[in-house]
């Protein structure tokens, strides 16, 4: 079975979750209320169909670069940044979220700013300094300028409920 | 009141201290909101209102509209230097501000950015103040039908001219338009694609959608590739001379884009309901139709900049001059001024421009003062702010990503958006690095409500007829045309020439 390219990947991603949309849809009565999600979902899946089946006829060497004489270079480097490196750079993002959900701004943002800073290259001291300075910053411009109460994140919220029940 | 008394009265008052001094503090204020992501002008304003009741509205109004004002040029810096939209409105100068920026080029960027807002400012001031009399007429053009194709020629124009492949495009506008039918229907009430989860009932929040879509890609690459925003030497970039040149190449090289920006953002803005996101977006799928290197806007082009920044600037004017005149509120950001009207027991409408025409006309004047006294701080303040270009990826990727994820949490104080703009920053990175439209899911998100409520309406009025049930709409309607099928046609007549220049070629 010849390889998918990440191309085809997503539109099969985007083809499931607008014919979920799409069927959801059809379930309104009302027809003003199903026009709108059913005709966009009902486009949007015959435009990722056809996109899909070019790429498939393409096949995968369409979107790898090519030398001068047309030959696909493989080497990933040289095509610019590897996909591993947006993957780590996400991976940051994705636990500095998990981080914010689970303990909330305040002990989130200082925490991960030390790990992240110190991990790549920074001095401990300065790590915690950035860190905290800036939930420091934060909490006097949201909470006590603009009155806004930073989410406090599950797991905090939870032990609150057990220790004052 | 005679116009020319009342002018002159207006200027008057504008002049005094507190008038003046109101200017001065709200233009500083919204600089600096403006600046931070995770606040815009319109939470500010909003902000603010409770502390004007009681209030002189000599003071007080010129105060907010001086709010209004700057708080995009606050915006647009950091669109450019960051890649981060400062508003939702920032969108598009994100987009090529920033790739400009990467390219060395701040001090330039800055200044088309400042250059195009200060003047389609001024020009709004100007236009408002003279197209007064004749506003009924304009504004009785913009019926349903008329608003339905404008938003559908925008997303057209974005999607066809996407690089590498049209059906990407549409695709991508698809995709929009359907995240945007998440939620309530606010004609039924009904509850759309929710899948029962209480949270998706007030639908997917813009401010999450536009940051994950559009900054947390930008600030995974350069973490990614680990190179500062700009190259070695880029601080030369962001000298006051480099901030002139900008502005001056606007003059030069771009007078065009920013009058054809200027002009929608102006109708975009007296038309109710559309406002300054839906106006930049139009100007900017426009400069891309217009321009002569399309694929280069996106890429750091500066027609990306002139047009959508001359859109958004005067699209406030015009927006706040619906509001005055007729008592309906241009976008969102009315409302609340509205609201401010009422507060201080004036009643916005015809009757507000005969009884109060004096203070009509003081509201419009200082927005252009605001802006004026903000671009002296921002080309002044430029050469310190463009610093932040030779930042290390990491120090900024570990100061912006907090902002980020707080900014799309602070919007509804909704826990679940900080894991939502997890998500769409996933979506955002596959369309970045798959070839797909980044603006086009945008747009088609932020107008879809007004999409399908003028949709709904056109068909219940004309039916299919609603292509040609005006002469406006008729036009409209050939340019929806056009632009289908314009791109395949151009090409198959340049593949004919190119065959017969062959031809000719082989048999010399």
């Amino acid at each position: 079975m010849r390889k998918l390219s990440p191309t085809a990947w997503f539109l099969i991603v985007v083809l499931l979750v607008m014919s979920v949309f799409f069927v959801a849809s059809l379930g309104y009565s009302d027809i003003k209320v199903k026009l709108m999600p059913a005709l966009m979902s009902g486009l949007t899946i015959v435009l990722a169909l056809f996109a899909l089946i070019q790429d498939l006829k393409a096949g995968a060497r369409q979107n790898m670069p090519t030398d001068e004489d047309g030959d696909v270079i493989e080497d990933e480097k040289i095509i610019g940044t590897p996909l591993r490196a947006y993957f780590q750079a996400f991976l940051w993002f994705a636990g500095l979220i998990a981080l914010v959900y689970g303990l909330g701004f305040i002990i989130a943002v200082p925490l991960w700013m030390f790990v992240y800073l110190w991990r790549h290259g920074s001095q401990w001291w300065t790590a915690i300094l950035l860190g905290v300075g800036m939930i420091v910053i934060i909490y006097l411009v949201f909470t006590t300028l603009l009155q806004i109460e930073l989410y406090p994140g599950i797991v905090i919220e939870w032990l609150n409920r057990q220790l004052n029940p | 009141m005679n116009t020319i008394p009342a002018l002159l009265q207006a200027f008057g008052n504008m002049f005094q201290p507190m008038p003046l001094l109101a200017v001065f503090a709200a233009t500083i204020i919204s600089l600096i909101v403006g600046v931070i992501p995770a606040i815009t002008g319109a939470l500010v304003v909003i902000m603010v209102l409770p502390f004007l009741f009681g209030a002189d509205p000599i003071v007080a109004m010129p105060f907010l509209c001086a709010l209004l004002a700057s708080s995009g040029m606050g915006g647009a810096i950091t669109s450019v230097l960051t890649g981060i939209p400062g508003d939702n409105a920032n969108g598009p100068a994100a987009i090529d501000g920033f790739a400009m920026t990467r390219q060395g080029q701040a001090g330039r960027a800055l200044g088309l950015a400042i250059g195009a807002a200060v003047m389609s400012v001024l020009f709004g001031v100007v236009f408002s103040i003279l197209i007064i009399p004749l506003m009924t007429p304009i504004l009785m053009s913009f019926k349903t039908v008329e608003m339905l194709l404008i938003i559908l020629v925008a997303l057209l124009f974005l999607a066809v001219l996407t690089k590498g492949s049209r059906v990407k495009g549409l695709i991508s506008a698809g995709i929009g338009l359907t995240l945007s039918c998440v939620g309530l229907q606010q004609a039924s009430a009904i509850a759309r694609l929710t899948f029962g989860n209480m949270y998706l009932y007030d639908g997917i929040e813009p401010a999450t959608v536009l940051m994950g879509i559009l900054a947390v890609p930008t600030l995974l690459e350069l973490q990614a590739e680990g190179v500062a925003i700009a190259p070695v030497g880029a601080l030369a970039a962001g000298k006051l001379i480099e901030l002139f040149k900008g502005t001056k190449e606007l003059f030069t090289k771009h007078l065009w884009t920013w009058l054809r920006g200027t002009l929608i953002g102006y109708l975009i803005g007296i038309a109710p309901a559309l406002g300054s996101t839906t106006a930049v977006w139009i100007a900017y799928a426009q400069a891309k139709q217009a321009s002569k290197n399309p694929d280069e806007i996106g890429k750091g082009s500066p027609e990306g900049i002139v047009a959508p920044e001359s859109a958004r600037g005067v699209c406030a004017s015009a927006d706040l001059l619906t509001t005055l005149v007729f008592g309906i509120p241009g976008s969102s950001i009315m409302v609340v001024f509205l609201a401010a009207f009422l507060m201080m027991g004036i009643q916005p409408g015809p009757t507000l421009v005969i009884e109060h025409t004096a203070l009509a006309f003081q509201m419009i004047l200082t927005m252009g003062l605001s802006v004026l006294i903000g671009a002296v701080i921002c080309y002044f303040g430029a050469p310190f702010m463009v610093r932040i270009t030779q930042v290390s990826p990491h120090m900024l990727f570990a100061v912006l990503m907090p902002i980020i994820v707080l900014g799309a949490y602070v919007t509804r104080e909704f826990g679940v958006d900080i894991i939502v703009i997890g998500i769409t920053s996933l979506l955002g990175l596959s369309i970045k690095r798959f070839g797909f439209s980044a603006p086009s899911i945008i747009l088609g998100f932020v107008m879809g409500n007004l999409f399908e409520r003028f949709l709904v309406r056109s068909l219940d009025l004309y039916g299919v007829g609603l292509f040609w049930s005006s002469p406006t709409a008729l036009v409209l309607s050939s340019i929806i045309v056009i632009s289908i099928f314009w791109s395949p046609i151009k090409s198959q007549i340049e593949r004919m020439r190119g065959g017969k220049v062959a031809a000719k070629g082989q048999s010399a």
